[in-house]
């Protein structure tokens, strides 16, 4: 199995199966597009991922390397966000700091199946939350001037629940 | 109210300096030692000045007299810092929290604007409003149509454009409601309102006359609506050409309300469809069949099933007129259709690849006539609870081999050795529902298993375990 090295932005590197590496559109591309050898010593960087993060994502695409490519999205579908596996979720049971990061890595990195998946995930706290309570599970201050709260709140009145 | 304020960057160093009165200039250091020292309760933080100023705290302080600068930067820098620390959904640039809000209802999406400014700004981005879902039945959906479509007019001062398809769905919509829609969402693609007791045909007839974009209408279950046509106002200065409704897709499956009359007069104003499920809907006749298939010849798919007044006069009519256009057809659970139905869709439509004959007073003769027509075209059939036995099942095996789903569900008539010659042939078998069949036993079972490996069987026999 050929295998490529990656640096973190910690300077930390990770030897990684090329086919695992590969479901980061990012990495595909530059090994493609920009003619890096697989068989190069030299790590490529990553400065946009520090090593606890790339770690677990290496994780993530070892287990799922053997998944068929993610569909496209379609608006016309439902978006469903019930169907995350055990194992995923299991791996998502992080702080919130490691699961904004992996979403900000997963975008960094394009991978699609690792972004569906952590956005799934948060949206999943919001859901069947109060605004009050949305703030205190993500620790977000209310910075609306009095003026702008009553705005928001006499558009917003119809989703109230009656 | 200024909104660009509210849906602009929301608060900025900038904006922090430049709402502050030049007077106090002389207090920089402690203003922002104020601000430092309330930040580090750390109660959470403005919310998107973490990203916004972050890259920007030594321009911002550039700006000022150079002798704020060392008084204040490592200040500021302190101060960006406890509010990064703060909370990690401060992180993500908005179009990844539209990514997230993406998964969520149209109620919670405005949940979501309540929560802070960025927040706000993430939750009315046009993307997340061209498909509005409020299937919430607590909501009152007159009401939030109402305010829904204010808000997305900000840009475009009557209209917005941005909704495509909106689903309702068991909710208290009326048509004061679809009125709204009409007037404001000029670009509706495809309208949903099933089980909206409160919608009558004026608002149907409002909405498709307005919404010439309109493709799909799925108003299955509504009792009280029985036609659908142009409003009177509409069409009033039109040519005749031009008196038309462009849907192609229309559910009106359950309209109890539904006769051959007002059947009659969708099919003259929707010619141009192509998709028509008419499940039960109890009052329609082989009559309003007629009609809509002398009117409407490229219909591809068509359910009439569980209308029992539906018989051959009308199958036989409408198989003359659809032709091959017809791929998908229903008639399950009309009783009254017969053989004669079958002979007649082996003559006109060639191209049948779906059709679901359940219940229906077929036989063996029939079948065999419409397999030997379709051939290998055939993927999809179900002569459940019908008179079909071995003969009909072994004519299929020898003709339609492209078979992909079959049911025989509650057969009395088909035994083992029906199944051992499908199985023989139709190797494409995928789903294969024999339920409640009693004359068949393990040696079926064992011989589509053994030549259809990813066939799933549904049945009722323990004993196949």
């Amino acid at each position: 199995m050929p295998s490529i090295k990656l640096s973190s932005s910690d300077g930390e590197v990770f030897s990684v199966e090329v086919e695992i590496a590969k479901q980061s559109n990012t990495i595909k591309t530059m090994l493609e597009d920009l003619g890096m050898d697989e068989e190069d010593d030299e790590a490529v960087p990553l400065p946009n991922v520090n090593a606890a993060i790339l770690k677990r994502v290496i994780q993530w695409c070892t287990y799922h390397k053997d998944d068929p490519p993610p569909p496209e999205d379609d608006e016309n579908k439902e978006k469903r966000t019930d169907d995350i596996s055990s194992w995923d979720a299991d791996f998502l049971k992080v702080d919130q700091g490691t699961l904004f990061e992996l979403i900000l890595a997963a975008n960094y990195l394009d991978i699609k199946g690792l972004l569906d998946v952590t956005c799934k995930t948060v949206a999943n706290m919001i859901k069947g939350k109060s605004p009050e309570e949305i703030r205190k599970t993500f620790n977000i201050k209310n910075d609306f001037t009095q003026a702008e709260e009553d705005q928001v709140r006499r558009e917003n009145e119809w989703c109230e629940e009656k | 109210m200024d909104y660009s304020d509210i849906r602009g960057s929301p608060l900025t160093i900038d904006k922090l300096y430049s709402s502050v009165n030049s007077e106090k200039f002389a207090n920089w250091n402690g203003i922002f030692t104020d601000l430092f020292d309330n930040e580090k309760e750390c109660k959470g933080a403005d919310s998107s000045s973490g990203i916004a100023s972050a890259s920007s705290p030594d321009e911002a302080v550039t700006e000022r007299p150079s002798r704020w600068r060392h008084q204040t930067s490592d200040v500021v820098r302190n101060y960006v810092a406890s509010q990064l620390y703060c909370s990690p959904v401060y992180h993500l640039p908005d179009f990844l929290l539209v990514k997230i809000f993406s998964y969520l209802d149209a109620h919670e999406i405005s949940k979501c604007a309540s929560v802070s400014r960025a927040w706000y700004s993430a939750a009315w981005d046009p993307s997340l409003w061209r498909h509005i879902s409020l299937k919430h039945n607590d909501i009152d959906a007159d009401y939030a149509i109402k305010a829904l479509t204010k808000r997305l007019s900000y840009d475009t001062p009557t209209i917005c454009v941005s909704v495509e398809s909106l689903d309702l769905s068991n909710t208290r919509l009326s048509d004061n409601g679809l009125r709204i829609i009409g007037r404001r969402c000029p670009e509706l693609r495809s309208l949903v309102i099933r089980k909206c007791s409160a919608v009558t045909n004026v608002g149907i007839c409002e909405i498709v006359s307005r919404c010439v974009n309109l493709n799909q209408l799925d108003a299955s279950g509504c009792p009280n609506v029985s036609c659908l046509c142009l409003s009177p106002s509409a069409s009033a200065h039109l040519p005749a050409h031009a008196k038309r409704v462009y849907v192609r897709n229309l559910d009106l499956s359950e309209c109890s309300a539904l006769e051959d009359t007002g059947l009659h007069l969708i099919a003259s104003y929707c010619n141009q469809l192509q998709y028509v499920y008419l499940r039960k809907c109890i009052r329609i006749t082989d009559i309003g069949l007629q009609y809509l298939a002398s009117l409407c010849s490229n219909i591809k798919e068509l359910s009439v099933s569980d209308c029992p007044s539906i018989g051959d006069a009308g199958i036989c009519q409408t198989a003359e007129r659809l032709q091959s256009s017809l791929r998908y057809l229903s008639i399950a659970k009309c009783e009254n259709i017969t053989d004669t139905s079958l002979i007649s869709l082996a003559k006109y439509c060639k191209r049948l690849r779906y059709l679901n004959a359940r219940s229906c007073a077929i036989t063996d003769r029939g079948l065999s006539v419409l397999c030997r027509s379709l051939g290998p075209r055939l993927k999809s059939l179900d002569v459940g609870k019908t008179a079909v036995s071995d003969l009909g099942v072994c004519c299929l095996a020898e003709n339609c081999t492209q078979v992909r789903k079959l049911s025989l569900k509650s057969s009395k008539t088909v035994t083992d050795q029906g199944i051992v010659s499908l199985a023989k042939t139709c190797v494409y078998l995928h789903h294969l529902n024999i339920h409640d069949c009693h004359l068949l036993t393990w040696r079926s079972y064992r011989a589509i298993k053994r030549s259809c490996k990813r066939c799933v069987i549904e049945h009722s026999n323990p004993t196949f375990f």
